[in-house]
């Protein structure tokens, strides 16, 4: 990593704003700052990365040519400006999921949750190129984006049917 | 829906509304007869969805977790549920607005223009005759022949309109890379636009739809969409204030109940 794009995954924090009063990244948003609040140790370094997974089926062998789908689950970072946000060079590719994952998406994203569970609890010891020294990064799990199919294989709620509503929005039973 | 067969989300959110809200007593542009009176449910907790997860017991005759289908949705755990901080997070699960704003304009677009993904069917008309009071769109029996006859709806366009619209698309010009180039997709002897990607269902909306149906669909229709089109286009800007994001909360409902008095009820499905 340069020690440009470095920087960059501080930028939620210490980066300039032109228009301070206006929203332009997920920090500004309600859930970030509840996060915040909540777990105060973790959100003071400004380097520790949150990150979004955005999932979705798609054919490699085109569109149209076979009734074939493969899941990909990929990973971005949250930190980064909202000029290098979701750009193609920031999102990185973490599973790929042969066939349709359907209730078994938890299962395949074991490893990557155990992954996710070190990185909480223990951290991991990284090389700053910005200020060249060593630090111990923690990252945690902020969102997912995915379509309302999706969503429910995602976070296990179907969302078929008659009870399909939303799993926080749900009425208490 | 008991003949359209999908799920319809119609008059499902009008305990959101404040107690006070009109709409709450409306019993004539929704479903029929029902006066909402409950109180605005309250957004479930972190807490309250990891109690709910935790009493899941699994039933090995029906390989489901008890009570799926009655008391809950749950088909399994997510994996992501074993993070210690995962009650911590408001919204761990977001659907994506383009992909959202696509199906709605799709629908619109559809229903306004009769072309392939109209939710305005014939079973979309039964469906609203047992649902809500509307008798002007209701299916007419045949008085001669044997053909059920479908009244025109206000909000859709006749045919020699929808020429028209057409015909001003084909003469729309717009800034390289903007959108695709529309006019070459308008064929003229099918009534359709060909190959719309999401990207021009996005500037569709927020861009022409309100230009586009001034005049042919009545002023009260138009407004509606209007200000579908406008609140799209604030949530999807690049800058927005902190005031206009609580305000689109309170809008957005609002807005839904006033399209569910135009639209019918086949055209509020969850896809």
């Amino acid at each position: 990593m340069s020690s440009e794009s470095a920087k960059q995954m501080t930028w939620y924090k210490q980066g300039t704003r032109y228009n301070p009063d206006k929203m332009v990244h997920p920090a500004d948003g309600e859930a970030w700052t509840h996060f915040d609040g909540i777990h105060r140790e973790k959100a003071r370094e400004a380097r520790n990365v949150r990150v979004a997974f955005a999932t979705d089926g798609f054919n490699p062998f085109g569109m149209m040519a076979a009734p074939y789908t493969c899941w990909r689950i990929f990973f971005i970072p949250l930190n980064l400006p909202p000029g290098v946000l979701f750009q193609r060079h920031t999102i990185f590719l973490s599973l790929i999921i042969p066939g349709h994952p359907g209730n078994k998406m938890g299962v395949y994203m074991e490893p990557l949750v155990d992954e996710l569970m070190t990185a909480w609890n223990e951290g991991v010891w990284t090389y700053d190129q910005a200020t060249r020294s060593n630090f111990i990064m923690h990252v945690w799990y902020h969102y997912s984006l995915h379509d309302f199919l999706a969503y429910g294989s995602f976070c296990g709620w179907c969302v078929h049917g008659k009870l399909s509503l939303d799993a926080q929005y749900a009425r208490k039973f | 829906m008991q003949k359209g067969g999908k799920y319809s989300c119609f008059d499902q959110h009008r305990v959101f509304l404040d107690p006070d809200h009109p709409f709450r007593q409306d019993i004539k542009n929704f479903i029929k007869g029902v006066v909402v009176t409950d109180p605005k449910p309250a957004l479930m907790t972190g807490a309250e969805v990891r109690a709910q997860l935790d009493s899941l017991e699994w039933n090995e005759d029906t390989n489901k977790f008890m009570g799926y289908g009655v008391h809950h949705m749950w088909t399994h755990k997510s994996g992501l549920e074993r993070l210690p901080y995962y009650d911590d997070l408001l919204w761990p699960h977001n659907i994506d607005v383009m992909r959202t704003e696509k199906n709605i304009a799709e629908a619109i677009w559809g229903t306004l223009l009769d072309a392939e993904k109209s939710k305005d069917s014939t079973k979309a008309r039964v469906d609203l005759q047992t649902l809500c009071d509307r008798p002007k769109l209701h299916m007419q029996p045949p008085t001669s022949g044997k053909n059920w006859k479908k009244p025109k709806a206000e909000y859709a366009l006749a045919t020699d309109e929808r020429r028209e619209v057409l015909e001003w698309i084909q003469t729309l010009m717009f800034r390289d890379r903007y959108v695709a180039n529309l006019k070459k997709r308008v064929n003229l002897s099918t009534m359709r636009v060909l190959g719309m990607k999401s990207h021009d269902y996005h500037i569709w909306m927020e861009r022409l739809l309100p230009v586009m149906v001034r005049g042919y669909v009545p002023e009260n229709v138009w407004q509606v969409l209007a200000e579908l089109s406008f609140f799209l286009r604030q949530l999807c800007a690049k800058e927005v204030s902190r005031q206009v994001i609580n305000n689109l909360e309170k809008v957005a409902l609002v807005l839904l109940y006033k399209m569910e008095k135009i639209f019918p009820p086949g055209f509020f499905t969850p896809m």
